[in-house]
């Protein structure tokens, strides 16, 4: 997985995964919809990944998708993307919980609502 | 693959919680009750990257009373008895699970968690509604992270083409396990009732064998394209094979294969026909007498030429004839023949 140059932090970098799923999930959807009803919408396919619009459309026949195409695509090109994406995830989620520097960083005094420092 | 029959899983349920159909069960559960219906497996069956699919759904009732509704899981746990994800925390066991939970009158949650040694590790999804099934399919792909890593995939069609959500928890150790849920209580979680419909779970293992009595119907053949058929039999006594249907050309072939006399079929000729036969004998050979209505040419030579006499019959003349000839390339007379052929002979 890719991050743009301004994602830079790890907490950057686990607020990007967890976006990157959300369009991930959305793009799915795309297809389903197009599995399920037998059409789809220019501007909703144009949304989808370049390779995903290439394939998908060479797959589909009379402009409707198979369920052998839905299948390869389930378990080819989304569950591929969707691990790469989730694979990251888990990693970002480690490191955030585990970041030593941020931990250090926690002032308890003025972070707790329930302050145990004099006023 | 084929879906899980839940009568075959063990029910242990004494106060009657659960309602147990071939694919379906009804959970009138309360998180202060033990109860499970489970399979437990040989050693290590649930090992590797899996993928297992149920459906569920929460069933508003009186009240939203926070109770945990688990409807699939795996551990190793074997006791005849009924089983709980909380005590396998409680007792720093391991074990996989996927629950839902009532947070409020509003929403429901989705929590797929792994215990590993009594630490629990968990994702969520809190926007779920009542009385909706959801539709999941539940992997391990050991390939991802260091351990693996347990998705969840909720939809909310059966044709799994709306993905709702994805969880995802990072392994925290590899595995095995022997023992599926199709639902288990979370005792004892205090007095905290529930109504929930679960169904169709598919553990979709390639290999299941099923053993079965009676006839099996097997699904018709559909080819997209051209297809061949070929017929092998395996028969003792008498075969009467199907008849031949060809809708273009064909050609037939026999081939046989048989001891003793071989009695070959008349020779059946439309048009014109050439007949050679061809012996091989041993003894003597007698050759029909050579009849020649016409005219007919003989030819006679000598080893190493010279000349010599002849003597014909001729029946112009009816008399022999004689003469003398030079054979160096072989005499060639004219004679016509009413005689045998052996009357004209070199003297």
């Amino acid at each position: 997985m890719n991050y743009p140059d301004t994602v830079k932090t790890n907490a950057e970098k686990l607020a990007f995964c967890y976006a990157a799923q959300e369009k991930l999930r959305l793009a799915h959807n795309v297809v389903g919809t197009w599995y399920r009803t037998g059409v789809v919408d220019s501007k909703e396919l144009a949304t989808l990944p370049t390779t995903w619009q290439k394939s998908l459309s060479t797959a589909s026949k009379d402009g409707a998708l198979s369920e052998t195409a839905w299948k390869e695509f389930k378990d080819g090109a989304y569950d591929v993307a969707e691990k790469d994406v989730i694979g990251e995830l888990g990693a970002m989620k480690e490191a955030v919980m585990k970041d030593a520097a941020l931990v250090s960083s926690v002032d308890l005094d003025k972070t707790l609502s329930t302050a145990t420092a004099e006023k | 693959m084929a879906l899980e029959n839940y009568t075959t899983y063990s029910e242990y349920d004494a106060s009657g919680k659960v309602t147990v159909g071939a694919n379906t069960l009804a959970v009138a559960g309360n998180n202060n009750t033990a109860f499970s219906v489970h399979k437990v497996f040989a050693a290590g069956h649930f090992s590797g990257d899996f993928e297992h699919v149920v459906a569920a759904a929460l069933n508003k009732d009186s009240a939203a009373n926070l109770a945990w509704c688990p409807f699939w899981g795996l551990s190793n746990e074997t006791a005849e008895s009924a089983h709980s994800f909380k005590q396998i925390k409680a007792a720093s066991g391991d074990c996989l699970y996927i629950a839902q939970y009532e947070d409020s009158d509003s929403s429901i949650w989705f929590r797929l968690s792994e215990i590993s040694t009594g630490t629990e590790y968990e994702d969520y999804y809190r926007s779920g509604s009542y009385d909706t099934w959801y539709y999941c399919e539940i992997e391990r792909d050991e390939s991802t992270g260091t351990y693996g890593t347990l998705l969840c995939r909720i939809y909310s069609d059966e044709s799994r083409s709306t993905l709702v959500d994805t969880l995802s928890v990072t392994l925290h150790e590899k595995e095995d396990f022997r023992t599926v849920y199709a639902v288990s209580s979370f005792y004892n979680n205090s007095n905290r009732p529930y109504s929930q419909n679960i169904k169709n779970l598919d553990l979709q293992e390639a290999g299941t064998t099923h053993t079965v009595t009676g006839a099996i119907t097997l699904p018709a053949l559909e080819v997209s394209g051209t297809a061949s058929k070929r017929h092998v039999y395996e028969a003792t006594g008498a075969v009467t094979l199907p008849a031949l249907e060809v809708s273009g050309e064909a050609a037939k072939k026999h081939i046989y294969e048989v001891t003793g006399a071989i009695e070959l079929p008349a020779l059946e000729v439309a048009g014109q026909a050439t007949r050679f036969h061809t012996w091989e004998v041993t003894g003597a050979v007698t050759l029909p007498a050579l009849e020649v209505d016409g005219q007919a040419e003989i030819a006679i030579s000598l080893a190493g030429g010279g000349e010599t006499d002849f003597q014909v019959y001729s029946s112009e003349d009816e008399d022999y004839v004689t003469g003398m000839a030079l054979v160096d390339s072989g005499l060639l007379m004219a004679v016509d023949w009413k005689q045998r052929a052996t009357e004209a002979e070199c003297l």
